[in-house]
């Protein structure tokens, strides 16, 4: 998604006394070797917006975004120390920030935006402090600044070959401006960036120390959980607690905005409890829709005309003229994020402010919301930001932390608000069911012309972002990707349906490309096999984007072992689809996915995902390889596994049993190919479920003569 | 109530019913055993009952009786231990929030035996859900540390 930040670099040195306590620890990683120090040490530290300096020369940095899995602490500490020539073994620890825009400008981690903004932002907080302790150090010595190098957290005067630590100048920076608009390193130059560092977060990960949003404690905190409405919008009428209160441990029941909150000494007591409540709810209108009903009236909705969205030269004459190759419809069902970690928030008001504790990924949002929920002004409610167990965009909603100051507000004492597995499946902001039509007519083996209509649930009511709800922006999300094509098609048409219901949906890792892209890409093989043409040399007949074609090119050549339909001695079969975003300026990546499905004694499998990325500059490649993996497991879970259903206007799905994902067994490895260019670079863990997952089907496609249009796939009634 | 957790006493109120799990997180602060569904369906609680894994959601403290019970805080088996550096060595973890649950299964696992094949991995690790998908790595990493145990006991 594309989105502009702009970060005032402009600041002061601010020294600040090493004893001074430390906010929320996200890690201490082990101390490197103390620095003796050479001056008389006054011990002052320098604390610039994204790191201190220590005097001691260690670093402790803060990371801006939320860390949720996807490497982002070790990826920004490669980017600032690699422009700092800091050393690795400097970094002390790293701390979650806390919403503060003025400080760490935009905090929201969606979107696969840390990467694309941490290139300009880490990178020039990184060489305006190198900059700065050059030019101090230059005035200390008395020497020119051209005579003084940095290296590993060192600086050299090359005439009189002295050095000193960047900790021992750390008081010699006080009430130094900081330089702007530095020139930066050249990638020949780089020594972090582009280097598989080991993860920042992963030893208190394994030693317990990590803190997730569930883990925060209090003292004289509670646990609270919440029953709500089955039903979407559903309203509370009555309730009666009387049984419930009996439960031992239970504190306070009261009614909230979004249900009824049981408050408890623990989470199992008001679990308990929260089952005694007997609750009269009015669940309104909304009780007699399901996914059926809602699918039919797209279908139905998919034969009149929608909201063109692009309108380019005239599809309907070209369809006149040749003949157009209808395609059947795409449908695909609500899916569930579900985060290992269920939605969670700690809230302590007191009486003129208030601190909150969130796993969530827009910590700037929610601490607007909080603060209107609380009726506080924005300056007295603090949002600490926690390790999150999980994100894939559900956490990029307020909804949880809400919910948690609408239960605080009421209280004296601190509260952690957790969710069930179960509130987490029947309450989440789900990728839209939605359904889709794609038409195309095809002459001398090219497209002229393509309309794809989109009927989909609205996101806009429930947007992530408080500056694209209620709005028309607010909707991309949900049909974005379909708008617009790297294929040349001279002819090319959008249109929209957009329904809005009760029902919460949003983002999900990857938003509408995961279903616009399957369908654009299942319907780019069925027309490659009309025009008689290899799905790879098809694709590279429409493109004439050169970063396209070399991804393009590059699988082809990683594939072409593949081809003769053997894989070892096993049969298979190759089905390919490509990806991109290209929007104004520096956000665009590509990439091609090619699935190898193998018939096996057991019927079909898929064997192997061969991916090449170019997504510009990559920054940890051991990283980045995770990313794709993980994605591959993510989209197997939602390919071949089960669907969200709504029936009566809730839910029927609840738990891993219900809901199952992919377990260890499942498993399949990603080759992975990165096209080595130093172009802007783009995140990664969002972009693959719009490419992995049509390259899948059509693979299953060629495997069993069935096209696949919808998920999930049941593979057992796919005949090879 | 009295249990040994970590090889310590621990006495508590709760009611007899109450899940091993909320005693471990919301009683003793012991918060590296996660809670991912309440069913026994994910993994993320697991911890020891007499070396066995076992998942604390669904084991009531009533029914522990005289058995020993080791959360990660507890577990310093060379098997944890070799597990623990593979998995940093590998970058195992993605948000991390299953790991705890992943390396006591698989610390119980390497115990039992300590040169699984996949089968067995399989089996004894498909209870522990990762949402972040990092099974791939996973047992790539038992399958080192299976063989760091197999050279420390020879
Ligand atoms: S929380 Fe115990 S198995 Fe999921
Ligand atoms: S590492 Fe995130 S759930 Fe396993």
């Amino acid at each position: 998604m594309p989105t502009t930040c702009s970060i005032s670099r402009r600041s002061f040195v601010k020294l600040v006394a090493t004893s001074a306590g430390l906010m929320v620890s996200g890690l201490s990683i082990s101390m490197p070797e103390a620095t003796p120090e050479q001056h008389n040490g006054d011990k002052l530290d320098a604390e610039f917006k994204l790191f201190t300096l220590h005097s001691d020369n260690s670093i402790t940095l803060f990371c801006p975004r939320s860390e949720m899995g996807q490497g982002v602490m070790t990826s920004m500490a490669q980017l600032l120390l690699e422009e700092l020539d800091a050393d690795w073994s400097q970094i002390k620890q790293v701390q979650h920030a806390w919403a503060d825009f003025d400080r760490f400008g935009a905090q929201d981690t969606i979107g696969a935006i840390s990467s694309f903004i941490g290139w300009e932002s880490h990178r020039q907080a990184g060489a305006a402090v190198k900059l700065l302790l050059r030019q101090t150090a230059a005035e200390h010595w008395q020497t020119d600044i051209n005579n003084v190098s940095t290296d590993k957290g060192q600086i050299k005067n090359q005439q009189s070959q002295q050095t000193l630590t960047y900790g021992q100048l750390t008081t010699l920076l006080q009430g130094k401006d900081l330089p702007e608009k530095i020139a930066l390193k050249s990638p020949e130059e780089f020594k972090l960036i582009g280097h598989s560092m080991p993860r920042l977060d992963i030893a208190d990960k394994l030693s317990g120390k990590a803190i997730f949003g569930i883990d925060q404690q209090l003292a004289n905190m509670k646990i609270a959980t919440v029953q709500r409405c089955p039903v979407f919008a559903g309203k509370l009428v009555s309730f009666d607690a009387k049984e419930a209160l009996k439960i031992k441990g239970v504190r306070d029941i009261f009614a909230v905005p979004s249900g009824v909150a049981v408050i408890a000494d623990n989470y199992w007591q008001a679990q308990k409890a929260r089952k005694l409540l007997n609750i009269h709810w009015d669940e309104g209108e909304f009780s007699h829709q399901s996914s059926n009903t809602l699918m039919q009236k797209f279908a139905e909705q998919l034969n009149s005309q929608g909201n063109k969205i692009t309108d380019i030269g005239d599809v309907q004459s070209r369809f006149d003229a040749d003949n157009a190759v209808h395609v059947e419809d795409f449908h695909f069902p609500l899916v569930a994020h579900v985060t290992m970690e269920p939605m969670n928030c700690t809230v302590w008001r007191q009486q003129h402010h208030c601190e909150i504790w969130a796993p969530t990924q827009n910590p700037q949002d929610a601490k607007r919301s909080a603060a209107k929920a609380l009726k506080l002004e924005e300056a007295k409610v603090r949002v600490n930001v926690t390790f999150l167990g999980g994100g894939f965009g559900r956490r990029a909603q307020d909804d949880f932390v809400i919910e948690a100051c609408e239960i605080a507000k009421n209280l004296d004492y601190p509260i952690k608000l957790i969710w069930s597995r179960e509130d987490d499946l029947q309450h989440d902001y789900y990728r839209p069911l939605n359904r889709q039509r794609i038409t195309a007519s095809l002459k001398d083996g090219k497209i002229v012309a393509w309309q794809h209509k989109v009927a989909t649930l609205s996101t806009a009511p429930y947007h992530f972002s408080l500056g694209a709800r209620h709005k028309e922006d607010g909707d991309w999300v949900a049909y974005g990707g379909s708008e617009e094509s790297l294929y040349q098609i001279p002819n090319f048409q959008t249109q929209t349906h957009l329904a809005k219901t009760p029902l919460t949906v949003g983002i999900l890792r990857g938003i509408s490309h995961g279903y616009v892209n399957f369908a654009s890409e299942v319907t780019m093989d069925e027309l490659a096999q009309g025009a008689n043409i290899a799905p790879i040399d098809f694709r590279l007949q429409h493109i004439n984007e050169p970063r396209a074609q070399i991804v393009l090119t590059t699988l082809k050549d990683k594939i072409s072992q593949y081809q003769n339909g053997t894989e070892g001695q096993i049969d298979s079969h190759v089905g390919i689809a490509f990806g991109h975003e290209k929007s104004q300026g520096d956000y665009q990546y590509y990439n091609a996915a090619a699935a190898l499905v193998c018939n096996t004694p057991q019927g079909l499998k898929l064997c192997k995902v061969i991916l090449v990325l170019d997504h510009g500059q990559v920054i940890n490649p051991d990283g980045l390889k995770a990313q794709a993996q993980g994605s591959l497991m993510y989209a197997l879970s939602m390919m071949l596994q089960k669907q969200i259903d709504l029936d009566h206007g809730r839910i029927q799905q609840s738990n891993f049993h219900d809901y199952p994902v992919a377990r260890m067994g499942e498993e399949v490895d990603v080759e992975l190919h990165s096209i080595g260019n130093h172009k802007w670079p783009m995140g990664t863990g969002e972009k693959l479920q719009g490419t992995l997952q049509p390259a899948i089907a059509n693979a299953l496609s060629k495997a069993s003569g069935t096209r696949i249009r919808s998920i999930p796939i049941n593979l057992a009634t796919l005949k090879a | 109530m009295q249990l040994s957790i970590n090889d310590n006493i621990i006495h508590t109120e709760l009611e007899a019913d109450t899940p091993l799990l909320w005693l471990l997180r919301d009683e003793l602060g012991l918060n590296s055993t996660k809670f991912g569904c309440g069913m026994g369906l994910c993994g993320a609680c697991t911890v020891h009952l007499n070396g066995q894994p076992v998942r604390s959601c669904s084991l009531t403290i009533a029914a522990i009786g005289n058995n020993k019970i080791t959360t990660i805080e507890g577990e310093n088996s060379a098997q944890i231990q070799c597990l623990k550096a593979v998995w940093m060595q590998q970058n195992i973890p993605q948000c991390g929030y299953c790991q705890v649950g992943q390396l006591m299964s698989a610390s119980a696992l390497l115990k039992q035996n300590n040169n699984p094949d996949e089968a067995t991995i399989n089996a004894a690790m498909s209870g522990n859900i990762c949402r972040c998908g990092t099974y791939v790595r996973i047992k790539a990493g038992i399958i080192a540390a299976a063989k760091q145990i197999r050279v420390i006991e020879v």
